[in-house]
């Protein structure tokens, strides 16, 4: 009973994996040139400022677009990537021996995809959403403050978004726009940010070229295509009904409980609205 | 482009018209510009940086645009300016500029830079190879007490609610301690239990590939741990003790625990009374053992029982009435040769009392029958299972070969009130099992070949004793007599191989599965009649002595189709089967040969994110399970003497399914619904011949007949985020016609089942929530469509939870229904507790408040209905308490 619990836990942790994943078309973008990653900081109950979690982040950046997303879910998706049936499919993710990575994000964002656009792509269980945004979300200002961060001379800027206030650091000699999450727009890649209460701190860990060719690609599943606020709304709506969606997956009772109890702890999204 | 022209370039590198606009008076300059190649084409995307005359700090930034235009403007107080390109592309240019808005051109040259590639300086724990290695006296802390409170605080660990240790997000792959895996995956009694100050230091073994023949072909990026203890022998241990009334109520576990470098121990001791089934522990391992075992035969065949009451679909610790002790060890001893010997045994003695009514109703055209019985059970079940696994696990090849070992001493008792007549039954059913399974991972040129072995060996003499004698009629020629007892000896044997590869062909994937199963099996029974104190057989025809055996032999392929959002898959298993069945002393037999082939296609399509719509169609054959044929009678229970001696069945079923779903997470409504329809074709009819007091002889006979079923199931819910409530509502209809012949009567028979599930689900704050369901159920049945009844039963759920603090919870759950005019309320009540600090969980449970004695429930199938009510736990109250040692 106990490995069908953690199954079930797992299978609804990956909610974009057990859509037939193998029936997705792949499109390829354009090559990756670069891949930075960055260590996620991020206070995931708003009242518990003791508990923060890390998490790797991967930003693919290639001539004109950029994609970022977790590292777990680039490993695991590449994992999946690999399945050509569903046999193959159950027998990944019911492997016990060598499960799939615990995705917590599946956030894939393209800048400058399409022109001009952002794109974001993400999951609730039960959907996978497409939303656009324009590109200019950001106006930075720039401060005098110059320090260096890991051998690189870096400047300040600050913006306000999605409700908080946003405190980057950019370095002009890695002259790409880019940064992680939404962040770009600087003469200079986003080595630094967090906002000013410290709930969310990116700081980069690396930079590489890729070991061999590897492309920016997007996975062509039956997205629901909606907006940044469809997208919070059905989000908030998922956490607030998390009891009948749990019991909808088949979790008992205690079960329920406990994944609203869960769920209430995870109450500070990285933007608030 | 010539070679002369590339020289001009060089000299005019920097081309910069600078043409003046107007007076910067505000302070604020409008920098526009523009840059391109040296062809002259506008160049998009590059950095224009303006900094105030020999300084570093950036006052104002500009992008190009696609055209390779750009607008800045610039507000500081400063005569001239700097203005500066950048780009991965091109070379960086910077140019002085008076500070005043104007126009400035750019002609960039190529210039790729080369990034440095960098990565952040491992932390200073100690890393060798791929593994590091963290000490544990610095990371743990005052209230820590096991070792999986100090993980927690280790960089990269992180360790879920459920005890699910993951390192670097991705969960551990192997759990060892002193590089031996005892528990399998069920590393949480070790984690949990074991006290930080036992270990000295926690390795991460970071790519870490088990299957060590597989090191080097496929690549892992998952992580194993490793815990060094401190000392050579380390005991420890953990205890949960809980008691409570009335009657005397307990349940206690207590799990200690041994570790040394070639020798690992976790025992374990349970026992309860409150309805806590421990044999569940068992049951399952993992989900891939429980895939694997589909086509084996059952483990225990129980030809024969006592009469029962199906379980009640409510909790068990209702209910349950029992007095269970569970013994566990599991133990493992490291060999020479890289070999590993691990031992996992349990034992299990279980009593339960069991009671209830069971009201049976027969349906024919002319006649309903009735007939109640007063179920009064006793379980007695001994349970040894042993499981031996050697394992080997080198760069050269995989071996694990696993035997199993069961023995069971089951005995049950039952003392069954029909009308007025009391039956008395005894059923001793033991079970010697021994079953081997061997797996091997071994290089054949390129590729791996898995071989699979799986051999059982059983052997069941189970003996049924009724008192007083019943079949008068067909045994003793309409005399009553003393005991009837049926005697059954079986012994079965299984094999079951097979050999698979794995190889990719372009983008697709191959396993291609090759197997043979032989089966053979031996049942003797007698039924002996007990007159005058003398036991005599019955005759030849209540006996038998069944030879029998199958072949197997099957192949699988799957062909699939995709283009976007449409799917379609086609299975196609092909089985050569021959089965051979003989008995020597009634001189019958039969053999048959059959090549099945049963292919399955379905069809999937996604429309738009909202809307799939999945069918599938499947034609499937089967074979009698050879348990279920025999040539003489057997009696099965006190009231069904069964003969099956026609051919052995032969079923072949169409299957349509289709399923279609409307999900709109952003409007938080979902609609699902499903339709399936079958029709199966059997070769057999059953007849029933019921008698007065309700024995049945049931016989099998070649009449080949169709049975149908229909099902519908929808559901739709919907969120309402002002109130913070859900709506449900769910529907099942089902509809099953069959042709069914008893009393010598063929007849029709139709049942309809209905099922209407509505219901709310409410967030009053966000410590408390409450949930009310309605749930009505309506049995008919119709016989040569003629209704015959109509059974409704309508209960209510209401749940509450709240967490009035964290470490407090607080449930409340009711169940109310109405049955015959009475009220029957079902409440339980759950206070627990925890003490963080100290790792102790305090628990109150208050079950069945209102001290209710019956739950009754209703089951149907073609011409019969049972009216279950089954005798409840008395009102309980309950403390307990868990900690370790």
């Amino acid at each position: 009973m106990r490995y069908i619990y953690i199954f079930l836990l797992f299978t609804i942790s990956l909610p974009c994996f057990s859509q037939n994943p193998f029936d997705n078309q792949i499109t390829d973008i354009e090559p990756v040139e670069f891949i930075i990653t960055y260590s996620m900081k991020y206070q995931e109950d708003s009242l518990n400022p003791n508990f923060k979690p890390q998490e790797d982040m991967v930003l693919f950046l290639g001539k004109k677009i950029s994609k970022y997303m977790s590292y777990n879910f680039y490993i695991g998706d590449s994992m999946v990537r690999k399945v050509s049936s569903f046999e193959e499919f159950e027998k990944l993710t019911t492997d016990l021996k060598n499960p799939l990575p615990f995705v917590k994000f599946q956030i894939e964002l393209f800048k400058n995809y399409p022109i001009g656009k952002l794109t974001c792509l993400d999951h609730i269980i039960g959907g996978s959403f497409k939303y656009e945004e324009e590109m200019d979300l950001f106006k930075w200002q720039l401060k005098n403050d110059t320090t260096s961060i890991m051998g690189y001379k870096v400047q300040k800027a600050t913006c306000k978004f999605g409700g908080r206030n946003w405190i980057a650091w950019f370095c002009p000699d890695l002259p790409y726009n880019d940064g992680p999450y939404k962040f770009h727009g600087l003469p200079g890649l986003i080595v630094k940010v967090n906002d000013t209460r410290f709930h969310y701190l990116f700081e980069m860990t690396s930079i590489k070229k890729p070991g061999h060719e590897l492309k920016i690609d997007i996975t062509d599943r039956s997205y629901i295509e909606t907006t940044k606020q469809g997208f919070f709304k059905a989000q908030d709506a998922f956490r607030n009904d998390i009891i009948s969606r749990a019991k909808d997956a088949g979790f008992n009772s205690e079960e329920q409980q406990a994944m609203a109890r869960r769920m209430a702890q995870k109450n500070n999204p990285i933007e608030l609205k | 482009m010539g070679l002369l022209e590339l020289k001009i370039i060089k000299f005019v590198l920097i081309f910069l018209s600078v043409s003046f606009i107007g007076q910067n008076i505000s302070g604020q300059a409008l920098i526009k510009g523009s840059l391109s190649d040296i062809k002259g084409e506008g160049l998009s995307d590059i950095n224009i940086m303006i900094y105030p005359t020999n300084r570093t700090i950036l006052v104002a930034y500009a992008v190009s645009d696609s055209v390779g235009h750009f607008q800045v403007s610039v507000k500081i107080e400063s005569d001239s300016l700097d203005i500066e390109t950048n780009s991965m592309q091109y070379r960086r240019e910077r140019i002085r500029v008076a500070n005043i808005s104007q126009m400035v051109k750019f002609t960039l040259i190529p210039d790729i830079k080369q990034l440095e590639t960098f990565t952040v300086k491992a932390t200073p724990i100690e890393k060798r190879g791929d593994t590091i290695s963290y000490l544990v006296s610095s990371f743990a802390g005052k209230e820590d007490r096991a070792i999986v409170d100090v993980l927690r605080r280790m960089p990269g660990i992180e360790v879920e609610p459920n005890g699910r240790i993951l390192y670097q997000g991705l969960p551990l792959q192997k759990f060892y301690v002193e590089g031996l895996d005892l528990m399998d995956g069920r590393y949480g009694v070790v984690s949990n239990n074991l006290p930080h100050c036992s270990v000295s230091a926690v390795e991460i073994l970071e790519n870490h590939q088990p299957v060590r023949i597989l090191e080097d072909r496929t690549s892992t990026i998952q992580s194993s741990l490793n815990l060094k203890l401190k000392r050579d022998v380390t005991t420890t241990g953990t205890a949960n003790v809980g008691v409570g009334l009335s009657p005397t109520l307990w349940d206690a576990n207590i799990t200690p625990m041994i570790f040394t470098k070639d020798f690992q121990v976790v025992t374990s001791y349970q026992t309860n009374n409150t309805g806590k089934d421990e044999s569940q522990q068992l049951k399952v391992f993992t989900l891939d053992d429980l895939l694997k075992d589909a086509d084996h035969p059952v483990e225990n065949p129980e030809m024969l029982t006592i009469q029962t009451v199906n379980p009640p679909g409510i909790n068990q610790n209702l209910y349950l009435d029992n007095n269970v002790h569970l013994l566990n060890f599991n133990g493992l001893l490291r060999l020479n040769r890289d070999f590993q010997l691990r031992s996992n045994l349990y034992y299990i003695n279980d009593n339960q009392k069991a009671k209830a009514t069971q009201q049976r109703t027969l349906y024919t055209p002319t006649d309903t029958l009735i007939f109640t019985e007063n179920i009064n059970n006793y379980l007695h079940n001994n349970y040894l299972l042993s499981e031996f696994t050697l394992s080997r696990n080198v760069k050269k090849n995989y071996l694990s070969n696993s035997l199993k070992i069961q023995t069971r001493w089951d005995k049950r008792e039952g003392v069954l009130l029909n009308g007025n007549e009391s039956i008395e039954q005894s059923l001793k059913s033991p079970l010697q099992s021994i079953s081997n399974e061997l797996q091997s991972v071994n290089p054949v040129g390129k590729y791996l070949v898995d071989f699979q072995s799986y051999i059982s060996y059983d052997n069941s003499p189970h003996s049924l004793e009724v008192t007083p004698g019943q079949f008068e009629l067909v045994l003793n020629q309409e005399t009553p007599f003393e005991k009837v007892t049926q005697q059954i000896d079986l012994k079965r044997f299984y094999a079951d191989h097979a050999a698979s590869l794995v190889f990719s062909w372009k983008k697709l994937n191959f396993t291609p599965r090759l197997g043979i199963t032989y089966r053979r099996q031996m049942l003797e029974s007698h039924i002996l009649l007990t007159r005058h104190e003398e036991e005599t057989s019955a005759g030849t025809d209540f006996s038998n002595a069944l030879d029998g055996s199958q072949t197997r032999v099957y192949t699988q392929t799957e062909v699939e189709y995709r283009k976007s959002s449409f799917t379609i898959k086609a299975k196609l298993p092909l089985s050569w089967q021959h089965v051979q069945l003989s008995d020597q002393d009634l001189k019958r037999g039969q053999t048959l040969c059959r090549v099945l082939f049963d292919p399955k296609l379905s069809v999937n399509y996604q429309m738009n994110g909202f809307w799939r719509v999945n069918s599938s169609w499947s034609f499937t054959h089967s074979l009698g399970d050879m348990d279920k044929a025999h040539y003489g009678y057997i009696l099965r229970n006190y009231r069904v003497l069964n003969q099956n001696a026609a051919s052995l069945s032969e079923t072949s079923r169409h299957s349509f399914s289709s399923y279609l779903s409307y999900r709109n997470p952003i409007t938080s409504f979902f609609n699902t619904f499903s339709y399936i329809y079958a029709i199966s074709h059997d070769n057999l009819m059953y007849s029933s011949i019921v008698q007065d007091d309700g024995t049945t002889v049931l016989q099998s006979f070649l009449l080949p007949n169709t049975s149908l079923s229909h099902n519908l199931h929808g559901q739709t819910s919907k969120y309402f985020a002002a109130t913070k409530t859900t709506i449900s509502f769910q529907a099942n209809v089902s509809q099953r016609n069959r042709k069914s012949l008893m009393n010598e009567e063929l007849f029709n028979t139709k049942n309809l089942f209905y099922n209407f599930v509505p219901g709310a689900n409410v967030r009053i704050t966000s410590w408390l929530n409450a949930e009310y369901e309605l749930n009505a159920s309506y049995i008919r049945t119709f016989i040569e469509n003629d209704r015959k009844n109509n059974i409704s039963m309508i209960k209510h759920k209401v749940n509450v939870f709240a967490f009035p603090t964290n470490n407090q919870l607080i449930s409340f759950k009711s169940e109310y229904y109405d049955y015959k005019g009475s009220n029957n309320i079902f409440v339980d009540m759950l206070y627990r507790y925890t003490v963080k600090k100290r790792k102790i969980d305090l628990e109150l449970r208050w079950n069945n408040i209102f001290n209710s004695k019956n739950y009754t429930s209703y089951e149907a199938s073609a011409f019969t209905v049972w009216e279950s009510t089954y005798v409840l736990r008395p009102s309980q109250l309950f403390v307990s308490v868990k900690f370790s040692f």
